[in-house]
């Protein structure tokens, strides 16, 4: 059974993402737009932004911050378009309150914060 | 989160006796596991005729498939195809029967569903991956993938919903579930058993005759095999 690679997977998408929006870039200049302006940044990248400033040691600061890292994961992984849908809200927050519920949980997102920095 | 009933899917034709004899004569435990996944759907089906006659309560719809789920168990290893009767008029009561039971043992299983909640956590959290942002981010795809597999797709509504209401409510969930039915077949089982009918690893176990490690296994593979057929349907729309 092939064994997959979240990371080689992730890493694909996000050359894959990056290529769509070179293209995109690309159209935008010759209708006259700015190319690049607009390309958000990767996932890591998004969720370092989201995390700048965050104090990793208060469970006050982390509890606010992760129900914008979930949104931010899932919406990388699963499209933008999920936003429009209502359950995707249901979602993240049944991830978010799993993860506030175990302290096992709490540890993986501390070091990813952590790796982050 | 609480899960609602999800419309039972409908399945093929009856599966002919050359399934049950494998199972029945030869003690084939692939293919008790292939009339599992057959009538699955169909005792959630009859779990949700229950939940609604009885005016349920949404946090207990949990129990009402799990004991569904248990009814067919014991109806697929009690049934003789031989004597000509239909598997579905056999098991029907037996299934309804296990639910109906299961009501009056309601009190007291919140320490089950927690257990049901602990064992998809411990399963994925039995993977190593040496980059911390890589084991968060599969981490919290993965549980991602698990809920909306038990979304709740019949909220309570005031008013008839629109066509366009239905479609969006029911994108994500629909797009989970098209892709966990092209799963490997023993991936599929396992999910199915896990989140939709609510089944402790334990019970899954005992149900496929596999060790509650194998379980773990199974559930991770498929959910991770989930991830990354979300991911690409993701790519369709950014591509």
């Amino acid at each position: 059974m092939d064994r997959i690679r979240p990371t080689q997977t992730s890493a694909l998408i996000d050359a894959l993402r990056k290529l769509s929006r070179s293209k995109a870039g690309a159209a935008d200049t010759e209708t006259g737009a700015a190319a690049g302006d607009t390309a958000p940044p990767d996932l890591r990248g998004e969720l370092r932004s989201l995390a700048a400033g965050v104090d990793i040691d208060s469970e006050e600061a982390l509890r606010a911050i992760q129900p914008q890292l979930l949104r931010c994961i899932l919406q990388h992984e699963w499209g933008e378009d999920v936003e429009s849908d209502p359950a995707f809200a249901g979602v993240v927050s049944a991830v978010n309150e799993a993860m506030l519920r175990d302290p096992r949980l709490q540890a993986v997102l501390r070091e990813a914060l952590h790796a982050l920095r | 989160m609480a899960a609602m009933p999800y419309p039972a899917q409908e399945h093929a034709a009856e599966p002919g006796a050359e399934l049950w004899t494998r199972w029945r004569v030869a003690g084939d435990m692939q293919a008790r596991e292939a009339l599992l996944g057959h009538y699955v759907g169909w005792a959630r089906k009859l779990a949700r005729a229950v939940f609604m006659r009885v005016r349920g309560r949404s946090a207990d719809w949990p129990d009402y498939v799990q004991n569904a789920s248990i009814g067919l168990i014991e109806a697929i290893d009690a049934f003789d195809h031989r004597r000509g009767v239909p598997f579905e008029a056999y098991a029907r009561q037996r299934v309804r029967g296990a639910v109906f039971n299961g009501l009056r043992a309601l009190a007291g299983t919140h320490e089950v569903r927690q257990q049901v909640r602990a064992d998809g956590i411990d399963s994925l959290l039995e993977e190593t991956e040496d980059d911390p942002v890589e084991r968060l981010v599969r981490l919290v795809a993965s549980l991602g993938a698990g809920y909306a597999l038990s979304v709740p797709v019949e909220p309570e509504h005031s008013s008839v919903p629109t066509p366009y209401d239905e479609a969006v409510r029911h994108q994500l969930s629909d797009r989970v579930h098209r892709h966990l039915a092209r799963l490997p077949e023993r991936e599929r089982l396992v999910l199915q058993l896990h989140y939709l009918q609510h089944m402790a690893f334990v019970e899954i176990a005992l149900a496929l005759a596999l060790t509650k490690g194998r379980i773990s296994q199974l559930h991770r593979q498929g959910l991770e095999r989930l991830r990354s057929l979300m991911q690409a349907d993701a790519w369709q729309f950014v591509l």
